[in-house]
């Protein structure tokens, strides 16, 4: 994957596109904001990685241009300025996330791959999360290799957990997702789906943790 | 500030200016009306005695009427004034007099005595009074009748006079009361310019209260003035205090990481190495933490001064926080619920503060507290929404309670970061004019309690 890295400290410049790189990405490396505007003229980069403070051009008026200019390279902006305001402004701006310094290079890691992966999708069809596999296509799970016995619905519903662990999905977000209007579907009915999948996931290396009044997320230890 | 175009003083005395001119007015109209109304009763009273007296020297001898006109009553009523008279006989000739004098003559009312009334004679306005006598005669009119007119210009001399000295008499004691009241309010205002002088000549630096004397009505300015130094003066030191704590909490860090990297730099142990360059990242990571706890300090403390507090559903906001929190959070077995009302929960707030106290007050349960429970419950108590954050860690001994509001406390437990999270949350508290609570339920949970007014 192509990255853009727009930053003007150097120090923290090395260090991203060494963890880029580390990460197996090719990355382009630019101080300038006027020069890096001119550089995102087509779909050539996956993803930008923006400053906010920038020589020449800021990086919310170069996200700005970049959308202007109808291209949708995912982007991620870094900013040290504190106020959540700024940060608020970024996304409505365009940017897909962003990251407050200081921040811990396990964090932007992740941050990177989230947004590569929102950008392309599964490729290889297959989601992997611990000992678990689930076949996108047929809508088949495996743990460890064996098939485990799980309706259409269940599949869904593990998918959609799986595909962000971490992540906090609200019984409303599932019902939305797993149900149509006419099913007339409650509350009620995703806890006996989350608690009959978890019964079938004995065995696995990770847990669909409870958050009662908020959801449902996957924990992997 | 706004500043008004005129001074006080010079308003207070334009208004008092006003009142007296109009009550001036007021008082000349009256006077005029009243001296108009006595001249006019008098004048007529000696006019009506007057052709009383002319009707009482007519008498009927034979077969006609005859008068005698006393000099008295045709003389001159006052210097300036004309005088005109006639008396007809019972056929309405006339028998003495002027012969032109013929005003109309009101006959049934003449029974009842004189009569007067205003009309105009030689292009005079003029004041007429009528009498008759009664003549032993037959047909419709047997009256001798005896009429007299006076010109009108003694009476408005009269009035005028009157009036004009009034008139006088207010305009000098118009000016006398302008005066007193320019003094009087002069020495009112003093005090607020001796205040206004005693404060310029000040140290700006200077706030200790104002020692001035001034009148029990000023009073109250002065110790709200004084008051509000005070406040300020608090605020003064707070700000030095946090500030020599803040280069405290950066420099020890700066230190201990300078520290670190010379040891890394002179080490030639690989294991040793790798020891302190997992010591700088730890010591790094805490910096930045620090960092952001300050600048968030900072923020709170600004906004508090300057943001104004619009409604919002707390329950909306703290399930916001709870999600945010908890996404990618501890990865440790934890019961997590939030119990709030299905209705909405609304509160005045900004919500930037808000967000940055119960992420504080979460972030602090996870990261210390909370092994395996974390509550968070919001309940109407009254007037009142009650937040509760409940976790079944070790909690803060009630002897900390006090201290670990204030920033940079120094905790037990050897535990890092700048102790800022819950000077945060109950600064922004404060400016919610809501309250920051601890406590310890029945069965040993922790509590952390906020408690905001609830909103209309």
């Amino acid at each position: 994957m192509r990255i853009l890295l727009v930053e003007d400290v150097a120090d923290v410049a090395e260090a991203i596109v060494a963890c880029t790189q580390r990460m197996g990405h090719d990355t382009d490396w630019e101080s300038n904001g006027r020069r890096a505007a001119d550089r995102v003229t087509a779909d050539f980069y996956d993803l930008l990685i923006l400053d906010i403070m920038l020589p020449d051009l800021d990086g919310l008026s170069l996200l700005k241009r970049v959308r202007d200019k109808k291209i949708n390279t995912p982007v991620l902006m870094l900013t040290a300025l504190g106020e959540i305001e700024e940060r608020v402004q970024a996304l409505d701006m365009g940017a897909n996330d962003y990251l407050v310094k200081p921040f811990d290079f396990r964090e932007l890691e992740a941050r990177i791959r989230a947004l590569l992966r929102q950008a392309i999708g599964h490729p290889t069809n297959v989601l992997t999360c611990a000992n678990l596999t689930i076949d996108l296509k047929s809508h088949t799970a495996q743990l460890d290799g064996d098939a485990l016995d799980l309706t259409r619905r269940e599949v869904m519903l593990l998918e959609t957990l799986v595909t962000r662990p971490g992540r906090i999905f609200s019984k409303e977000a599932l019902i939305d997702r797993l149900f149509s209007i006419d099913e007339n579907p409650n509350a009620n009915t995703v806890e006996q789906h989350v608690a009959r999948l978890r019964k079938k996931l004995t065995g696995a290396h990770f847990s669909i943790r409870t958050l009662r009044g908020l959801g449902y997320q996957v924990i992997v230890p | 500030m706004k500043v008004a175009r005129n001074s006080l003083y010079t308003r207070l005395v334009t208004r008092m200016g006003a009142i007296l001119a109009i009550s001036a007015a007021v008082s000349l109209v009256a006077t005029w009306l009243a001296t108009n109304y006595a001249a006019n009763q008098a004048y007529d009273k000696i006019l009506t005695s007057k052709v009383l007296q002319i009707a009482g020297s007519t008498w009927y001898h034979n077969n006609s009427v005859n008068v005698d006109v006393p000099i008295a009553a045709i003389s001159e009523l006052s210097p300036g004034d004309e005088t005109y008279y006639a008396v007809l006989d019972t056929n309405g000739r006339t028998i003495a007099g002027d012969i032109n004098f013929r005003p109309p003559i009101p006959w049934d009312k003449l029974k009842n005595g004189p009569v007067l009334f205003d009309g105009t004679y030689h292009d005079h306005p003029v004041r007429i009074a009528i009498a008759g006598r009664y003549m032993p005669v037959a047909g419709a009119h047997p009256w001798a009748v005896a009429m007299l007119a006076q010109t009108t210009n003694a009476r408005l001399s009269f009035a005028g006079h009157l009036t004009a000295d009034t008139f006088i008499v207010i305009l000098i004691m118009g000016i006398l009361t302008i005066i007193a009241a320019m003094f009087t309010l002069f020495q009112a205002l003093s005090p607020l310019n001796r205040i206004e002088a005693f404060l310029r000549k000040r140290d700006p630096l200077e706030l200790s209260p104002l020692s001035l004397d001034v009148p029990a009505e000023i009073r109250t300015l002065v110790d709200t003035l004084n008051g509000f130094m005070r406040r300020l003066a608090a605020h003064q030191a707070t700000s030095r205090r946090v500030i020599a704590d803040a280069a405290h909490q950066l420099r020890t860090p700066v230190t201990a990481l300078l520290s670190q990297m010379e040891l890394l730099s002179t080490q030639t142990d690989e294991d040793k190495k790798r020891a302190h360059l997992t010591r700088l990242h730890a010591l790094t990571r805490e910096l930045g933490a620090l960092v952001n706890q300050l600048i968030h300090h900072a923020m709170v403390q600004q906004r508090a001064q300057t943001t104004p507090l619009v409604p919002i559903d707390l329950a909306e906001l703290v399930r916001a926080q709870m999600t945010e929190a908890l996404s990618d959070g501890p990865t440790r077995e934890i019961d997590v619920s939030i119990g709030v009302p299905d209705t909405p929960c609304i509160v005045d707030a900004d919500p930037t503060t808000l967000r940055e106290a119960i992420k504080n007050i979460l972030h602090n349960a996870l990261q210390y507290g909370a092994p395996s429970l974390l509550r968070v419950e919001l309940a109407r108590r009254s007037r009142y929404w009650e937040l509760r954050f409940i976790d079944d860690g070790p909690g803060i001994p009630p002897e900390a309670w006090r201290q670990v509001r204030k920033p940079f406390s120094t905790r037990s437990g050897g535990r890092g970061g700048a102790s800022l999270g819950l000077a945060i949350a109950q600064e922004v508290m404060a400016s919610h004019r809501g309250r920051l609570q601890f406590a310890f339920s029945e069965n040993g949970l922790f509590m952390v309690i906020l408690i905001f007014r609830a909103g209309r």
